[in-house]
């Protein structure tokens, strides 16, 4: 079986050995880019054709084809993207980002806390590249303020971890059964931190909009859509698949840091002035609904999460993508989106219909996965949380649509040179919106 | 037998062939493809209602019962009507108007054109809502983009704020309703709502109950509606109450009377003291305002409150009486917000204190406002007289001290009578001495308004034979 996982292995080792004989074989970065291209081309039609690995430390289960087959489509449509921008960018670059979607790809099969962690840090030590080589004025400090945490993050986890085998004595997640439940709990309470940080998840959310700033816009799109969902996936395997409790205890304190990762996340995005941040702080937002799906622990719920990070990750990289067009003619600030249209019309609609997605306005996906969400929380029965949720989704609404009335819609003249790059970059948006519109029938519940 | 989906697939085609004329720049203006699009499927309409309509279904999502499915609910029909005919009759305001970014506008109008149909005659309650939101977005934009330059960023925002958060409660009750009969379609859920046990079917009646206060609205969730109305175009205006105000009616009697009759009962009178509490309300906040416009639209939710007060009375007289009362205030209040339009395009102010003799300068136009203001205030002869006879016969029937709500048709009387003295008559400000009569067009439009008033006005059995509703 040729599976995704083994191609972008080979694909990873082999762009390295290209790279270190590049000089002597004259090889030019192009074709370097091209063939990276081609490895994430042929993950995805393995992903489809194959399905996952089945391996030791590595598990397909039911969603894991679909939901490594999003994370291959978004990563080819990213990298297609930041080909399309540039094609300066470092060689090392190529590896990196082949490496941080195998990470992305592995973390969703993991079956074993050791595979988890090796993969969430295959994710984290490419993304920091992935921050730092792109250029940008504060990359330093959003690339160290990454590392920091990431490596707190993972600290904290792997403690976690070791708690949970004092725990269980097991690390594997189906043969965890008969447990002493006091290390097993604290050991679980600690991974949950770990991968908080990781999803974004209030109080661990502080790093985000910093990096997203810091960070190219298409970078961005990958963290905000790519990174985030493998780190929810994570967070779905380790609670719905290996926790032998499920309790009330533990359903409320996670929908409590759900609805609070909402409220502030909404919160803080009312009263940005930078549209990046704006869009970083929805973000947030969208893993906390996405986080309610898993809080729940029950079918229902987790196959809604399921259809909601692939909705919100959709939209997420649109946005983002369709701003790297728009940060490129110094659009940053909400005052400045009058100036969308005469920039790109196309790129105009992707973040309009995305903003629309985000904010769950039908006939979008976005609303068939907020409809997810409040099915079954409404099948357990939690009425004033989902009133609670109207309230949060109506501020943000608020601030959605702030944003989209800026807009102007005048037909002046386009006033950027429209050259080739920026109709390849155009097409990609295209792609995604048609994504946003025809995804819904993926929704499984 | 005409199929449904004629009546969207019409509107459809023309959101392509105005994207078509924009990609093509061809010679053919917005107005005529809108225009020549509403009056086709004006036609289609009738022409259904003769023969009759024939609905159809077919799955989108299985898994979630979302499946596209057409048909005629029992109270689509008047509905129906006033959807299809407002958005042609307000289109000659748009095209005076409408300056910038016209292409945009009308794709937005044709949105919510065919949301409009879309809505009352979808049976499955995903694809209501998709249609319900698109309204509202598009709404959203027409305030935003074409409204009066001073107030149009708050009265967008106002509106929607307000009108999400009840197509929000809406989705809840929709959603409780799939959790608890396992379906969306609305014909499923009529025949298994006893499957609901009975907090739930509470909570899912409050939260329509919400919906239909915020849509039509009543006190105290109104005050969106007189700053949507001042914000937004003529056009819009006309859309606004000839459509969008019924819509909470609508979804009141389908989903909160019709399946939940009982609890609706034991709710009836507090409802029934906030309807009247709004009536009187509504009509003394009108008493105080100069801007005509925002009169209008205050004595807009008067109307509808009686039409709420009238709903809740739980009887046949009284819900025939709701629907002929809906459908006839949507023309006339069409006719009123035109006729406000009119009156700020050729005096340049809708200021009650700067206006004055215009029975001489625009006699024409004065017909009109005065012919309005009768058919409003229920002269027999014209639409609301129907509508309101019934409304009060139901009320009483219900509970006798409904007809407290008498007293708001009376201060009623006195706000409108004395907008049409400050209007009409007294002297003549000087800075009008030179103002023209408005244009035949202007007057052709005013005159369809009035055709249908008329005819709803003698003919009351028209709109009551179209619908079946059972309590």
């Amino acid at each position: 079986m040729i599976n995704a996982e083994y191609v972008l292995f080979a694909g990873v080792l082999g762009l390295i050995a290209i790279d270190l004989l590049r000089r002597r074989l004259s090889v030019s970065k192009d074709i370097i880019h091209w063939i990276t291209l081609s490895i994430l081309i042929a993950a995805f039609a393995s992903e489809i054709l194959f399905g996952n690995l089945n391996v030791n430390f590595f598990a397909s289960i039911q969603y894991t084809q679909f939901i490594n087959g999003f994370i291959l489509f978004l990563s080819l449509i990213i990298y297609g993207f930041l080909f399309a921008d540039s094609k300066e960018f470092d060689t090392l670059i190529d590896a990196l980002f082949i490496f941080a979607v195998l990470g992305a790809t592995l973390v969703v099969l993991a079956s074993n806390f050791i595979s988890l962690i090796i993969s969430i840090e295959m994710i984290s030590i490419a993304s920091y590249g992935l921050v730092f080589f792109q250029k940008s004025n504060s990359r330093m400090e959003g690339a160290m303020k990454y590392v920091v945490v990431s490596f707190l993050s993972v600290i904290i986890m792997i403690f976690g971890v070791s708690l949970i085998f004092g725990g269980a004595g097991t690390l594997s997640f189906s043969s965890i059964s008969n447990v002493n439940y006091l290390p097993f709990i604290s050991g679980l309470a600690l991974v949950i931190v770990g991968l908080a940080f990781k999803s974004t998840i209030v109080p661990f959310h502080m790093w985000a909009p910093d990096v997203y700033e810091a960070s190219n816009s298409t970078i961005t799109a990958f963290l905000s859509s790519v990174s985030k969902a493998a780190g929810l996936v994570a967070m779905m395997r380790v609670f719905f698949f290996a926790l032998p409790v499920s309790s009330q205890f533990i359903e409320v304190i996670f929908v409590i840091l759900a609805v609070a990762t909402i409220f502030f996340a909404s919160f803080l995005a009312t009263v940005q002035d930078r549209i990046k941040r704006l869009l970083a702080y929805s973000s947030i937002a969208q893993a906390g609904f996405a986080f309610i799906g898993i809080a729940l622990l029950n079918y229902i719920a987790v196959s809604a999460a399921v259809f909601y990070i692939f909705t919100f990750a959709v939209a997420d990289a649109l946005v983002f993508l369709a701003y790297k067009i728009f940060e490129d003619n110094k659009i940053i600030y909400k005052n400045d989106a009058t100036r969308m249209f005469s920039t790109s019309k196309i790129a105009t609609a992707g973040l309009f219909l995305g903003i629309l997605s985000l904010a769950g306005v039908p006939p979008t996906i976005g609303f068939f996965g907020k409809l997810a969400i409040f099915v079954s929380l409404l099948s357990k029965g939690y009425i004033y949380l989902v009133l609670a949720l109207f309230v949060i989704i109506l501020f943000s609404t608020f601030y959605y649509l702030g944003l989209l009335r800026e807009m102007e819609f005048s037909s002046k003249k386009v006033a950027t040179k429209r050259n080739f790059k920026l109709k390849i970059k155009e097409a990609l948006i295209i792609i995604l919106i048609i994504t946003l519109f025809t995804g819904a029938a993926f929704a499984v519940f | 037998m005409i199929q449904l989906i004629g009546l969207l697939l019409l509107p459809a085609i023309g959101i392509l062939a105005l994207i078509l004329r924009a990609a093509t720049n061809a010679r053919i203006s917005e107005e005529k493809i809108v225009a020549s699009v509403a009056i086709a499927t004006a036609f289609l309409f009738f022409f259904g209602v003769i023969i009759g309509f024939n609905g159809i279904s077919f799955p989108i999502i299985p898994s979630i019962n979302f499946s596209f499915t057409l048909g005629l609910t029992g109270i689509s029909i008047p509905f129906l009507l006033l959807a299809v005919i407002m958005p042609a009759l307000g289109l000659w305001s748009a095209y005076k108007e409408i300056n910038k970014n016209k292409t945009l506008f009308y794709i937005l109008y044709m949105f919510s054109y065919l949301s409009m149909i879309a809505v009352f005659i979808s049976t499955n309650l995903i694809l209501f809502f998709i249609f319900w939101e698109t309204i509202l977005i598009s709404f959203f934009f027409i305030i935003m983009f074409w409204g009066e330059k001073e107030i149009r960023r708050k009265a967008s925002m106002k509106f929607l704020i307000f009108t999400q958060f009840g197509s929000l409660t809406l989705l809840g009750a929709f959603i409780l309703l799939f959790v608890y009969t396992g379906s969306f379609n609305i014909n499923v859920i009529a025949t298994s709502i006893q499957t609901i046990p009975s907090y739930v079917a509470y909570v899912i009646f409050f939260f329509v109950l919400i919906t239909a206060f915020i849509k039509m609205p009543i006190f105290p969730f109104h005050s969106w509606l007189p700053d949507a109305h001042v914000g937004a175009p003529t056009a819009g205006s006309v859309l606004l109450a000839g459509v969008l105000l019924k819509l909470g009616g609508y979804a009141l009697l389908l989903f909160g009377i019709m399946l939940f009759p009982t609890i609706a009962g034991s709710l009836q009178i507090p409802l029934i003291a906030i309807a009247v509490f709004t009536a009187i309300y509504s009509t003394l906040a009108a008493s105080a305002q100069k801007d005509f416009k925002r009169l209008v639209a205050y004595s807009s939710i008067f109307y509808m409150s009686l039409a709420f007060l009238v709903i809740m009375s739980l009887n046949y007289i009284g819900q025939n009486g709701a629907i002929v009362l809906i459908v006839s205030h949507g023309f006339i209040v069409g006719m009123l917000f035109v006729l406000a339009g009119l009156l700020k395009e050729k005096t340049g102010t809708r200021d009650l204190d700067k206006l004055g003799g215009l029975m001489l300068k625009m006699p024409l136009y004065a017909f009109f406002v005065i012919f309005g203001v009768l058919a409003t205030l229920g002269v027999p002869g014209l639409s609301n007289f129907p509508g309101e006879l019934l409304v009060f016969i139901g009320a009483y029937a219900a509970y006798p001290l409904a007809l407290l709500s008498l007293f708001a048709v009376l201060i009623a009387t006195n706000y409108y009578l004395s907008a049409v003295k400050r209007i009409l008559f007294v002297s003549v400000p000087k800075r009008l001495a030179k103002i023209k009569d408005i244009s035949p067009w202007d007057a052709m439009q005013l005159a369809m308004f009035s055709i249908f008033i008329v005819i709803i006005g003698i003919l009351p059995s028209v709109i009551v034979n179209s619908f079946n509703f059972v309590v």
